[in-house]
């Protein structure tokens, strides 16, 4: 290959042998054509759909590590199912890695795609680095889910930078912005360039 | 504010990545790219049928645009596996167009995309010169977005 994005070391291994994949896209062509991308990549128990109700089916019948999920579909939009997966789908499949395929990165797509609940969007045309990439770093994402009124899916907040001002948050390890009182004394300026003074090392 | 439930879900992919044995990454894309190489007539002759039918379409007052957006999508997703980028990116850019034009129909645009899917296609242009037509294409969607007052 001639140019490995850096998410594609070469020395890395895969083993998706023994994952499953559920593929829903209603061009049969390009069903075919991701089909024959993930089997090179030895991910072989396929599930492949040409429409959401055959989709939903098929949730409720094998649990999956990806889905793969084309926006526009002739009987509805990928996001539905993606909504409906997260919120209203089995048990074993509600946090399953989803990754959504689009014909634009328009704001509108992206930030639907995200909305929906899905952990990433991947431009069309896919090209099988692209989608290893993207395997590999859906099986790194380490993203807490949320459950809310409003929402299900993975943590939309990539960056913790904390709760909004003057709200408490939301997440167990959200920390609240008013700080208490120092449990120890400040340290001498001594002590500090204690921490920071070179020192001698034998190689 | 609702209460919202947060927790750490089971990554099932975790364990198929960064494995001690395994296919390396290096040896899976080339079997992939093989998989694909091995589809190409069959997508070559389905893109030809799509690009066709997008011809008769765009000759129509009133085509079905769901249809000619399905057709489009289609060429932007699989031409490049074909190793038929500009037409691929000739797809991308229609299909924009299609959107742009809303609820109203420009068959205008609609032969000059039918025409240039159709060279791109039969490869009977130049690379500069299909990078120029793609240019052209673009500023086109372009001034549809935001026509000038």
């Amino acid at each position: 290959m001639s140019d490995n994005p850096s998410l594609l070391p070469s020395h890395s291994k895969i083993d998706l042998s023994r994952s499953r994949a559920l593929l829903l896209d209603d061009n049969q062509v390009h069903l075919d054509m991701l089909s024959s991308v993930l089997t090179g990549f030895d991910l072989r128990r396929q599930t492949k759909c040409l429409n959401i109700r055959d989709a939903k089916a098929a949730t409720q019948s094998a649990e999956f590590d990806l889905v793969l999920v084309e926006a526009a579909l002739a009987d509805g939009s990928g996001f539905e199912f993606i909504r409906w997966l997260r919120r209203d789908g089995p048990e074993a499949n509600r946090t399953a890695s989803v990754l959504v395929v689009t014909s634009g990165t328009r704001l509108d797509d992206v930030g639907g795609a995200r909305d929906s609940g899905a952990n990433f969007v991947l431009a069309k045309p896919i090209t099988p680095q692209v989608l290893l990439q993207r395997i590999i770093w859906l099986g790194r994402d380490r993203r807490m889910f949320v459950e809310a009124a409003g929402y299900a899916g993975p943590d939309r907040r990539f960056k913790a930078f904390g709760p909004p001002l003057g709200t408490k948050g939301r997440r167990h390890d959200d920390v609240n912005a008013a700080l208490g009182i120092a449990l120890e004394p400040n340290m001498s300026q001594n002590e500090i360039d204690m921490l920071v003074r070179p020192s001698r090392v034998n190689l | 504010m609702t209460a919202a439930r947060f927790y750490k879900p089971a990554n099932r992919l975790a364990d198929a990545v960064d494995v001690r044995f395994g296919t390396r990454v290096d040896d899976a894309l080339v079997k992939a790219d093989d998989a694909v190489r091995n589809a190409q007539a069959g997508m070559r002759e389905s893109i030809a049928v799509w690009v066709e039918e997008i011809g008769l379409l765009c000759g129509q007052p009133a085509p079905d645009k769901a249809r000619l957006l399905w057709l489009a999508n289609g060429v932007l997703g699989v031409s490049t596996a074909c190793g038929l980028g500009a037409l691929s990116k000739c797809g991308g850019l229609f299909a924009r167009a299609l959107e742009l034009m809303g609820e109203g129909w420009r068959q205008d645009m609609g032969v000059i995309y039918a025409r240039s899917l159709g060279r791109f296609l039969e490869g009977v242009d130049q690379p500069a010169t299909e990078t120029a037509v793609l240019a052209s294409l673009d500023a086109m969607n372009k001034r549809l977005e935001a026509p000038e007052a």
